[in-house]
């Protein structure tokens, strides 16, 4: 079945938004992107728009400041501190508007909920009557979360279906010439790690570590979703390691290699603890191992092992059904498998 | 003529020199194999050291692999010595390597590449910065494109390809402030282009005593003062576009 993609309104406006006026039987939600900060937040809650409205809700994604009127069932919220930090000064005025349109508002995270960044975006949630938190990623991390008095809720963060059909599932294509990219900061550890990999697999890998004012400034030098998937559709092994000392598995970055068909590295410290039953185990990589490890893997295998992997678990949208039922955003009875994406409708 | 010249100007750096020597001599042999014609030109600035025989005795051995060398007879500086460089190229592309440091080689065909495919007067990459005896990077420099930024401070090395016309036709280095840093500014504002390309070009070491680091406070401010008052006498420099603005690129990509 076609399902139409997510209305997209404010900065990326394709018609007016007085023009739309969603049906009422049908579970509205609105899906919350920070604009332009980090484009990456925006892509993401591009994705998990995309899948609940082929659920069947009818999805509205915008920015704060570019709500149309009227009301929804459910706002999710992708990165609440980017939001608001967009919106500027007004941001919480804005986004606290926005909220009395909606019965129900869940924050959204994919990233680790342990650093000082997250626990500065639950500050927010709390000073805005948020009280609940819907986390995507590949293991449940909710104690953090639980012990600042959120409702917490985990759902595994798998493909879409769209995503599962790309091109390059099958053959990610012999025009591979960047041996590896690793992107990330200017910082001792990330440089040491690329220098590393220069000296000890291959010296022509892509390398982008800028200073962290440089991506903070507006306007700045950065390397968004599109030019990181440029690069990355040229790129065989896509590498990094995590600029906070929590261990995450920085789910965007599993899913920018996917979507541009190259193999995740992610590169962690030599002492550091690892949960166990790790999804994509054999790509999480120990530090001083790193450089052995990749000029032992052949590109084309490991590509085939880690689509197969990605492709065995639950589906994004299927997550996101669960999730919606078992809070009881929707009916159970109306939600039907992999069912006619119509079905899912508002609780009365 | 098509080819580069990677060029090594050298004062007092006996001890550095086989090592930069030699990583330029491999640069030469790389491009060579992709049939681009390449040499290495070492502009000896008058040293006190060793390094005048070390260098007869280099030429002599590596003449063949492309070495050259030329002497200044009294020391002139980093700026009149790289100008001398780009007088004696014999190629139209040149790329200077402090004596101190080390390049890359297998990189260089692809850097090479992108400063001939976008025109630009210079293209440059990631350069990791290492202290003397260590073996492991800390910090990269000419790690970000061109922004306003560069104005107030400079964050790209002078280990980068330059087109050697586009140099000459603003007059070379200038000797009076910082020989490097004013020729970005001085690229930048004349609507030169210069590209970051996002691989590693090399390493830079860290010395004690180093030029760099012997700059006293006064010196400092002078030469500040200097370059301000060319660049940023008034407040207008923010409010105009360079056409080297954010500019990335990577062949076989493309810009970013």
């Amino acid at each position: 079945m076609n399902h139409a993609a997510p209305k997209i309104v404010g900065n990326t406006l394709s018609e007016p938004p007085h023009l739309w006026q969603p049906p009422p039987e049908r579970l509205r939600v609105l899906v919350l992107i920070p604009g332009t900060v980090h484009e990456f937040h925006d892509l993401y809650g591009r994705w998990l728009g995309e899948a609940v409205q082929a659920l069947g809700a009818t999805v509205t994604v915008c920015t704060v400041d570019a709500v149309p009127p009227g009301g929804y069932e459910l706002c999710l919220i992708a990165n609440i501190s980017e939001v608001l930090d967009h919106a500027g000064t007004d941001g919480r005025s804005l986004l606290s508007r926005v909220c009395l349109q909606c019965e129900s508002t869940v924050a959204l995270t994919w990233d680790c909920v342990r650093t000082n960044e997250y626990r500065r975006g639950l500050e927010h949630c709390r000073a805005l009557g948020i009280r609940r938190v819907l986390d995507l990623g590949y293991a449940e991390q909710g104690e953090p979360v639980q012990k600042q008095g959120f409702r917490y809720d985990f759902v595994f963060d798998g493909l879409l279906k769209s995503q599962t059909q790309l091109q390059h599932v099958a053959d990610p294509g012999p025009e591979r010439t960047i041996p590896w990219a690793f992107v990330g900061l200017n910082q001792p550890r990330w440089v040491a790690l690329a220098h590393q990999l220069v000296k000890e697999f291959d010296p022509g890998g892509f390398i982008y570590l800028p200073e962290v004012s440089a991506l903070k400034k507006p306007g700045a030098p950065h390397l968004g979703p599109r030019q990181l998937l440029k690069v990355l559709e040229r790129t065989q092994f896509y590498v990094w390691c995590s600029h906070h000392e929590h261990f995450s598995m920085e789910l965007l970055r599993f899913k920018s290699a996917w979507m541009a068909g190259c193999v995740p590295i992610k590169v962690v410290g030599d002492r550091d603890q690892l949960p166990a039953h790790l999804p994509f185990a054999d790509l999480v990589v120990r530090e001083s191992h790193v450089a052995e490890m990749l000029n032992c893997l052949d590109f084309q295998e490991s590509w085939q092992t880690f689509a197969a992997e990605y492709l065995r678990f639950p589906r994004l949208e299927d997550e996101i059904r669960r999730w919606l039922t078992t809070c009881g955003f929707v009916q159970p009875s109306t939600v039907h498998g992999n069912g006619p994406a119509s079905s899912l409708k508002r609780v009365a | 003529m098509d080819g580069l010249t990677i060029a090594i100007p050298t004062w007092n750096h006996e001890f550095f020199l086989p090592r930069s020597i030699l990583s330029a001599l491999e640069v030469v042999r790389e491009l060579r194999s992709f049939d681009v014609p390449a040499e290495v030109l070492v502009i000896d600035d008058g040293s006190r050291d060793g390094s005048s025989g070390l260098l007869r005795n280099l030429e002599a051995r590596y003449a063949g692999k492309g070495l050259r060398v030329r002497q200044h007879l009294t020391n002139s500086g980093p700026a009149e010595t790289r100008n001398s460089a780009l007088r004696h190229s014999q190629y139209a592309s040149i790329v200077f390597l402090d004596a101190d440091n080390e390049l890359f080689p297998q990189n260089m065909p692809t850097l090479y590449r992108a400063l001939r495919e976008t025109g630009a007067a210079s293209v440059y990459g990631n350069l990791f910065k290492c202290r003397q005896g260590s073996s492991k990077a800390f910090q990269l420099l000419s790690n970000e494109s061109i922004q306003s930024r560069l104005f107030d401070q400079n964050y790209i090395d002078t280990c980068a390809l330059f087109d050697r016309a586009q140099l000459l036709d603003l007059n070379g280095y200038c000797s009076q402030y910082w020989e490097d840093w004013e020729m970005w500014m001085h690229l930048a504002t004349n609507g030169r282009r210069i590209i970051f390309i996002p691989l590693s070009i090399g390493c830079y070491y860290e010395l004690p005593n180093s030029m760099v680091q012997a700059h006293s406070d006064t010196q400092w401010n002078a030469q500040w003062d200097r370059t301000q008052r060319i660049y940023k006498q008034v407040g207008f420099r923010k409010f105009l576009a360079t056409r080297t603005e954010q500019l990335s690129y990577l062949p076989g990509v493309g810009y970013l």
